[in-house]
């Protein structure tokens, strides 16, 4: 497949949380070796739509689409044999078993590619000495990590990654974040959702704002002016704000 | 001396209970299924026995060959339907399900075969013993029971923590989302450990209905002291199964030799007091955190 090309379509998407409409009609397509950014409040949808399209939420209507094969029924191991990997909000590492064995266990059904248990330990070189310890004993960052290197093993053609910041200090996220340009290299294509705005636009080369559920901004961070992002994101036009 | 020899016969009874135990452990610690059907599988394997083998040709003392593999596959079928349908819910459904399993077991048992107590008659195996004292006796059926159940828990222990299969049970115990998204389907897996623990609850029932008798009404007394070797030993801890077998065996031995009518008395109150002392158990090390 060549570089530019669509590789993963969403297609107007829509989820509910029980009554609630979570994510609603929202579309997105990402082309091989992009950087898509979803960004957007809290409670935007963000998370449940990375969540859908990785197969932990059903969706009541719309399509999930990787290089033209329909995943919107797969189940959620199918879709990561498929090549669409998840690096869920908060790590979610399996804290009874030791680094080595959460890569290991991400390995399980890992596609064809250039990442193993090696290669993520040259890309984290800390972890060879700590390989053995639980990963419950791990600081936030490590754990990221870990889980970042959990969901490499697996070779996805599809990296989503949601809330990588989340609850970490900014030099932590700077260094993992730093990481991406790497794995873009790799042939990894990336959509992750984060709720800092500076950080999405600084890393990102496609840019998708959420606001209650809805697509309200969508574009390349060059092109647009913070106006245009602080009015979509918090669902506000600057004219409206000026009158109040 | 007698003393001593309680103590000896309740480290023996400490086996069965054991055996009957670590399955029991298992889909609690695995899938967070409480299997109040656990003691009556004992039962019903006893019964399959009883069927199969005059059909077999196995020798008796041969028959869990016969009946642990079809435990197995049944352990998984039941898990990939029936359990998983009521998981799917919500954990009381699961135990209301098991309950209910529970009963129907019971009942149909005492249609089909009435409620005459049956046994595994293994002939004059079940006598030997070994006598270093003259107030001593060590059953060598005993013996060879707590040797199996030491040799399953170990090699439990070993597959768990060493194989592949091992490493993804433990990592869908801790978190079936997450093992979903490294691409598990931790249905199969909680089949596999199901299949695991009717095994072994199969190998008990059938040790069990070698040593002594069995009946429809058997299931619940298995279940309870199973359930009292799990609690004292800690969920989670598949040695601390084999030393809560041990310790509630123990107790009850000497419960006995107090007064015969305190034996399963005593077991209760070290139950009780573990419990109220140890709520997780002897080696419950496993935090909820």
């Amino acid at each position: 497949m060549s570089a530019g090309s669509v590789l993963l379509e969403v297609d107007g998407l829509t989820v509910h949380h029980g009554q609630l409409c979570a994510v609603r009609e929202v579309s997105l397509s990402v082309r091989v070796g992009e950087t898509y950014a979803i960004i957007g409040a809290n409670g935007a949808g963000k998370s449940t739509l990375l969540r859908t399209i990785a197969g932990l939420h059903r969706a009541t209507s719309g399509r999930v689409v990787l290089d033209g094969a329909d995943l919107t029924h797969a189940r959620p191991d199918a879709r990561l044999a498929a090549g669409i990997a998840l690096v869920p909000e908060g790590r979610r590492l399996f804290p009874s078993l030791t680094v080595e064995e959460n890569l290991q266990v991400g390995a399980y059904r890992a596609r064809k590619g250039p990442f193993d248990v090696a290669r993520v330990y040259e890309l984290f070189d800390w972890m060879v000495s700590r390989r053995r310890q639980r990963a419950s004993q791990l600081s936030g960052g490590e754990q990221q990590a870990v889980a970042i290197g959990r969901a490499l093993v697996a070779n996805p053609r599809v990296l989503l990654l949601d809330e990588l910041s989340l609850g970490l200090a900014p030099v932590v996220v700077q260094r993992i974040y730093a990481l991406l340009p790497e794995l873009t290299a790799s042939g990894v294509t990336v959509l992750l959702v984060e709720q800092d705005v500076g950080q999405a636009t600084r890393v990102a080369t496609h840019v998708q704002c959420l606001l209650e559920g809805s697509t309200t901004l969508m574009g390349v961070p060059g092109d647009l002016t913070r106006t245009q992002i602080e009015a979509a994101y918090f669902g506000v036009s600057h004219d409206e704000g000026a009158e109040r | 001396m007698s003393w001593l020899n309680a103590i000896i016969q309740g480290i023996l009874t400490g086996g069965f209970y054991a055996l009957f135990a670590c399955g029991l452990s298992l889909l609690f610690g695995v899938m967070g299924i409480i299997n109040l059907a656990h003691g009556d599988l004992a039962v019903i394997a006893g019964y399959v026995a009883v069927l199969l083998i005059p059909e077999t040709h196995v020798p008796v003392v041969w028959s869990f060959v016969v009946v642990v593999p079809i435990f197995a596959v049944g352990g998984y079928i039941l898990q990939r339907t029936l359990l998983q349908a009521s998981l799917d819910r919500d954990p009381f459904t699961t135990l209301l399900v098991t309950f209910g399993l529970s009963v129907v077991a019971e009942n149909a048992l005492l249609e089909a075969f009435s409620s005459n107590g049956q046994s595994l008659n293994i002939g004059s195996l079940i006598a030997h013993s070994f006598n270093p004292t003259t107030s001593i006796s060590l059953s060598y059926f005993s013996l060879t029971v707590l040797g199996v159940a030491v040799v399953v828990l170990g090699a439990l222990q070993l597959f768990l923590s060493r194989s592949g299969t091992g490493r993804l049970i433990r990592a869908v115990a801790d978190d079936k989302e997450a093992a979903q998204l490294v691409g598990v389907n931790y249905r199969h897996i909680f089949g596999i450990a199901a299949a695991i623990a009717f095994a072994t609850v199969a190998l008990a029932g059938i040790a069990s209905g070698m040593y002594t008798e069995f009946a429809p009404t058997s299931g619940p007394a298995n279940l309870l002291f199973a359930f009292e070797s799990v609690v004292i030993g800690g969920i989670g801890s598949l040695w601390g199964t084999l030393v809560g077998g041990i310790v509630l065996g123990v107790a009850q031995q000497i419960g006995a030799q107090i007064n015969p009518a305190y034996q399963v008395l005593a077991g209760h109150i070290v139950f009780l007091a573990v419990l109220a002392v140890r709520p997780r158990g002897l080696f419950g090390l496993r935090t909820s955190s």
